[in-house]
Formats: C-alpha cells, structure tokens, sequence
C-alpha cells in the first residue's frame, strides 16, 4: 500500500512537471511506466480533471478578491521547501520551436477561416455561462460605433464578467470599475470584462489604477500587465505583439505563451516596452505620453490624450483647447459677432460688454475709461485700471490659420507684418489696439476636468514693424490686474508672462491698449502661444 | 502603433458551432490532456482540433453526438501531434489509446458531476489555499513564476499544490458517496 502511495505521490509530482513543461525525457518515461497501472491511470485522470476545472472556476476566485498574500502562505511553502525530498528539477528551458500554427497565430487562423477568431473569443468568455458578476460601468463614449452584437452599448450600462467579447470599430469609451480604477478604450479594439482586470484580444487603452485596487491586470494573448498603483497604456496587435507605456507607477510584464516559461520586467514611470510575439523578446522603446485617451467628456466633445495644457488660440478659433479647431474666423469686439470672413467693420466701441456665442469665451469689449470703468465679465466685474483710449477696436484671431488671400493682410501692405504673421503660424491670437477677451474659466474647468488649471502663460509681442509706436498688454483675473506691461516697443523681444489661477478665480481677460503716444492705429500685439497650464486633478 | 483593421463578426453558423462546442469544451480538453499532459501542447491541439471542426463542420450531422466526432478528431490530431514530436510528449500510442478508451470516457464525461462538486469544496478552502490557487490558475502563473515571486523553490510550490489538489479530490469522492456535508477538513 505504501509503494502504492508512493506511486501516486509521484505521479501528481510528474503531472505538475509535465503541465508547465519542465518535465524531463527520463522522467517522461517514468510517468508511462507507472501509468501502465489501471488503478494508477484512474487516479492521474481524476488529477487531470482537478487540473482542468480549476482553470475554469474563476467566480471562486472572483470571490476571494481581498485575501492578501500572507505570512501563512509563504511559511506554508517554506515548510516544503524545509522537509521536500529532492527530486531533480530541470533548468529553464530555452523556449521551444515555434510551430507553424501557434496558439497566438491569429492571423493564420483568420486566414483558415474567418469565424475561428470570434469562435475562440467566445469561447474563452463563455466557459461559465451561468456566471456573471456586474464589475464595471460604461460611463461615458463619444463617437463609439460598437459591432453588430453589441449594438446595446449605452452609457450607464453596467459591465459584466463571462458576457463575451465587446467590440469597439471606432470612437473612444470610458469605462469605471467598481474598484475605482478607470479604462479609457479606443477603437479599433475588442475586450472583454474581468473581474480584476481586462482582456485585451486587440487594440488599444489607457488604464488608471488608484492605490486601493493594485493588482488590476490586463491581458493580451501573449501578455499580462499588473498594476503597482499606475497609469499606463497597453496597445495589442493581432498578430499577439503588444506595447506597456507606463505614464505614473510601475508595471510588471509577463511576456510570453501561456504554460511556457515566461519573460518578466518591472516597467517603470517614463517607460515603455514592446514585446514581439513572433521573436518573443521585449524591447525597451520610447515612452508616448500623449497618444493614449486619457479622458474623454461628451458633453463638451473633449478627448483628452494627456495634454497639460489648454491653448486659448485654439478656443479662439472654435475649438477647446486641445487644438480641436480646423478654421479661421474672426471676432468683432464692438459685437461680439464671430465670423469666418473678414469683414471691414465699424470700429467705434460703445462703452458695452459682448457676449460671445462661443464655448470657453465669455465675451468681448473694447476697453475705454471716458464712461466709466469698462465692465470686463458677464458677471459685471470692471476694469478699473483701465486707461483712457480712443475707443476703436477690431477683429481678433488665431494666427495659425494665417490667410494670403485675406484682404486685411493685403491692405496692409507690410512686409513684416506678414512674415511674423507666418512666423507666428501656431499659437498667438492677434489683438489690434484697443480690445479685450474674456474666456469663462469656469467652462474650460468643467470640460477640461481632468487637470486643475494651475497657471496662465503666454509670450507678449508687439509686431516689429512699427518701432514708432508703443502699446499696453494687460492680463486681469475678475477684472484685476495681475499683469500688465506698458508701452511694449515693437523693437522688444518677446515677454513671457505667468499668472498663477486659483480655484476662485473665473474669468480670465486679455487686453492690449493703445500705449502713452496717444497714437491710434498699426497696434498689433500677439499673446503668442496663450495657455492654460493644468496640474493633476 | 497601428490599430486592426480586420473586423469579424460571427457569422450564424459559427454560433451554432459555439452552442455545440461550448457544452463540450472542458471534456474535450481533459480528454487531450489524459494523453498530452503538457498545458502548452494541449491548448495548441485544443485550437487546431476547434480549427478542424468548424473547417468541417459542414459534415456534421445535426442530432448526432457532438462530442464523439470532436474526441475522434482530437484523437487522430494527438496521434499526429506524436508522430510529430517522435512520441515523446504523449503518454499513450494508438494502442493503448483503444485500450483505455472506456475508462477514459467514463473520466470524461464525470466532468460535469466533478465541476459542481469542485465548487463547494473550494469554497471550503482556507482562503491562503485559495489565494494559490488564484496566482496559479486565474493569473495563470508557472510553478516557476509562483517561486520566483515567494523566492523559494520551485518544488515547494508544486508540492504545496498538489497537496491542495488531493485535498479536493478527496472531497469530490466523498460528497460523490455521502453528499454535501463532508469537506476539506
């Protein structure tokens, strides 16, 4: 009976070598021999079904989600390695020869028939078909266009483990665990649910994990990611090559075929690596901070790929900040009109505030004290500073979208002009003495609410065309100064401005006046590359 | 980094597959792993054997024993897989294969009966056992790895396991004979 055991005993040894491929040619043959027993094979058959069913028992596993890797375990293991008998352990292999058609081969799968992939994903996700756990919330998507089988995406639809394959073709979605870690999905990319964790079958996503869910995995055909308490984004291919960008935290790497000896790296902040499946070596590469969506927010139709700043030039063109805008256009102070064409307005002020049907720009006005102090916000805070000018104005836009045909440009006739116009085709807003613009600082927070707006900055410029003249540049906060810089030359470099924002802070003005020449005309300042700069949320 | 722009949708025979295939799976599987017990060589037959079935499953007769045709396809494609690797990874020949065919499908098809047992007796364990058992086949982490991780030997954790693995076992054989009181104890 005690051979018997012994035999047994044995047997569960060899079996274990044998699942992870450690198992030796010798021993292969020791585990045939001893299999040659009836009573023998009915008890390796019944090992094996353990085997498999514990790989298909993950809503236990589910389960026990909080138990930590404690003293207990680690002394329970270490009590084998105490009293174990030796038994010879092979070296790591060297990874065995690719076959021609590999478990991760999907295009070759996909060739031999086109349904095999979807037959494979379906039957990963399917092997408990009683078992669903609600882990997820779809929060927010904009421009999704799901496939056909999960045409019922909408937000607010909770996510469930074992419910198949989702399928984004196209736009972007994010996605919040109950744990509190978020997963921002770009199409082309098709997922599915974990409990802890997602499968990535192909595609991309941006996953931030807070520190009281460590352990959020993502897994690939040939990868798996687990989080350290991270931000880091994962890219798939089909043909089982992946990419880990790790933005914040750190990451560790499996690399490899499932059941074969497995590459692993700790990836850290500012890293990046890619693992090719076909050469199964992982590569350090370049780290891509911003290509990922790290946010996105329908209301405002904002995709946020991590950017730190929020370009005013690019609101004053239309767009949100995040150089979104693909126009020119022009606004005229003394209305408030917004217009793609240029137009040769009336220039008078009338001493009154615009509002301006735009999002992020609160209004526009053309600064004079001769009737007051000029009301600089719609919640009516003042420029009391303001200086006394000639109350004429005109239109103000973003210079990137420089245009030759314009007629202003060609009434002006100057050389120089147009150059720093060209020069300036990024970033600046033109403002002609005397006008002001104010953007709602509130707005831009509510859309751009993944950061805190922590500071404005811009570089001020007069054009340097007109050495005879002079002009003012202000940047008032509520209609306070919290900078100004007068008589500006147009022979002065450019001045780099900061202005610190607080939460309290809501409007944000900027103003050029005529300077103390008193000489109207030809005043052509640029805030060049005006930004909101954003700290963490 | 490029995305993929090869979208596939399941057709209506491919789903009919599925809920053929589905059922019959975990059988399927065991029934490669008794003759390959390597993890890696299964799943890589289990996918050409799936390959197979669906490449002809214009053949199959509606009504008839799906399991059967699938175990008589993954029989000849474990043959084939040890003519390939000179017999050295698959425990039995096409002779002994007939041999033990019977006792063998009995294992096979006890799976059912097995899983749900399995389940109450997990529960059972304490949750260190469990939390094994969750690096090892839900983080689907090698022996090795396992090691690594708790830097002791690789042995001691295979061992740790297979001694979580009889505790099961001897649990489904009990609550196979005496019901669902008994346990790991």
């Amino acid at each position: 009976m005690d051979h018997n055991n012994s035999n047994l005993k044995t047997i569960s040894n060899l079996l274990s070598l044998a699942t992870d491929g450690e198992i030796n040619d010798e021993q292969f043959k020791t585990l045939k021999t001893l299999l040659k027993n009836k009573t023998a094979r009915e008890h390796y058959y019944s090992l094996v079904n353990i085997e498999v069913l514990l790989r298909d028992s993950k809503e236990v596993y589910e389960e026990n989600q909080e138990s930590p890797i404690t003293k207990g375990l680690l002394h329970e293991l270490a009590e084998y390695e105490a009293i174990a008998p030796a038994i010879e352990i092979p070296s790591e292999k060297p990874p065995q020869k690719k076959k021609k058609l590999s478990k991760f081969n999907t295009v070759s799968l996909i060739m031999s028939t086109a349904a095999v992939l979807i037959v494979v994903l379906f039957l990963k996700f399917y092997s408990n078909p009683t078992t669903h756990v609600d882990v997820a919330t779809l929060i927010d998507q904009i421009n999704p266009q799901w496939a056909q089988y999960n045409d019922n995406m909408q937000i607010g639809n909770r996510l469930r483990t074992n419910e198949g394959p989702l399928e984004l073709i196209e736009g972007v979605v994010k996605i919040h665990y109950d744990d509190g870690v978020s997963v921002l999905i770009e199409g082309p990319t098709v997922f599915s649910i974990e409990r802890v964790g997602i499968y990535l079958e192909y595609g991309q996503l941006y996953s931030r994990v807070p520190e009281t869910a460590l352990g959020f995995t993502v897994t690939t055909p040939t990868s798996q990611f687990v989080d350290h308490g991270t931000e880091f984004g994962v890219q798939a291919d089909v043909n089982g090559s992946s990419e880990l960008h790790v933005l914040k935290g750190s990451v560790q790497l499996f690399a490899g075929s499932k059941g074969k000896a497995r590459t692993g790296k700790m990836v850290t902040e500012g890293e990046a690596v890619r693992y090719d499946a076909n050469r199964e070596q992982i590569k350090t590469i370049p780290v891509e901070k911003n290509v990922f969506v790290q946010n996105v927010n329908s209301k405002t139709g904002t995709v946020w790929r991590g950017q730190k700043v929020i370009d005013l030039a690019d609101i004053v063109s239309g767009g949100n900040g995040l150089m979104t805008t693909t126009q020119q256009q022009f606004i005229y102070p003394k209305s408030g009109i917004v217009s793609h064409e240029f137009e040769s307005k009336d220039r008078v002020g009338d001493y009154t505030y615009h509002p301006v049907d735009m999002s992020f720009v609160d209004g526009v006005f053309i600064p004079s004290a001769d009737e007051g102090f000029p009301k600089v916000t719609s919640a009516g805070h003042e420029f009391k500073d303001c200086p006394s000018t000639d109350n004429t104005g005109r239109e103000m836009f973003n210079t990137s979208y420089y245009r030759e045909d314009v007629d202003c440009y060609k009434r002006c006739g100057n050389p120089i002009f147009h150059l720093e116009l060209k020069e300036l085709k990024q970033h600046a807003i033109f403002m002609h003495s005397n006008v002001g613009i104010t953007f709602d600082l509130n707005e831009i927070r509510a859309a751009h609410s993944y950061g805190s707006i922590k500071e404005f900055r811009t570089g001020i410029l007069f054009n340097r065309s007109r050495y005879d003249r002079m002009i003012d540049f202000w940047v008032l906060i509520d209609g306070q100064v919290r900078y100004q810089k007068t008589d500006v030359r147009g022979s002065d470099t450019i001045s780099p401005i900061q202005v610190p924002i607080s939460k309290q802070d809501q409007f944000l003005s900027l103003v050029v006046t005529d300077g103390s020449d008193d000489v109207s005309g030809y005043g052509w300042g640029f805030f060049i590359e005006p930004v909101l700069v954003l700290g963490d949320e | 980094m490029n995305g993929n722009n090869n979208h596939i949708y399941p057709t209506e025979e491919s789903k009919r597959f599925v809920a053929l295939l589905l059922p019959i799976q975990n059988k399927l599987y065991a029934y490669i792993n008794y003759h390959v017990p390597s993890k890696n060589d299964s799943d890589d037959i289990l996918q050409e054997v799936i390959a197979t079935l669906l490449n002809k499953f214009n053949e199959y007769r509606e009504g008839t024993d799906f399991l059967r045709w699938a175990i008589t396809v993954a029989k000849y494609k474990i043959l084939s897989f040890g003519r390939d690797n000179n017999r050295r990874r698959i425990l039995f020949n096409e002779t002994d294969m007939d041999q033990i065919q019977i006792e063998v499908m009995s294992h096979v098809n006890s799976l059912d009966e097995e899983k749900e047992r399995l389940k109450k007796c997990l529960k059972k364990l304490p949750d260190k056992q469990k939390t094994l058992l969750k690096l090892r086949y839900d983080n689907e982490m090698t022996y090795r790895q396992i090691a690594k991780q708790f830097n002791v030997s690789m042995q001691s954790v295979y061992k740790t396991i297979a001694r979580i693995h009889e505790t099961l076992l001897k649990c489904i054989n009990k609550s196979s004979r005496f019901g669902e009181s008994y346990g790991p104890q």
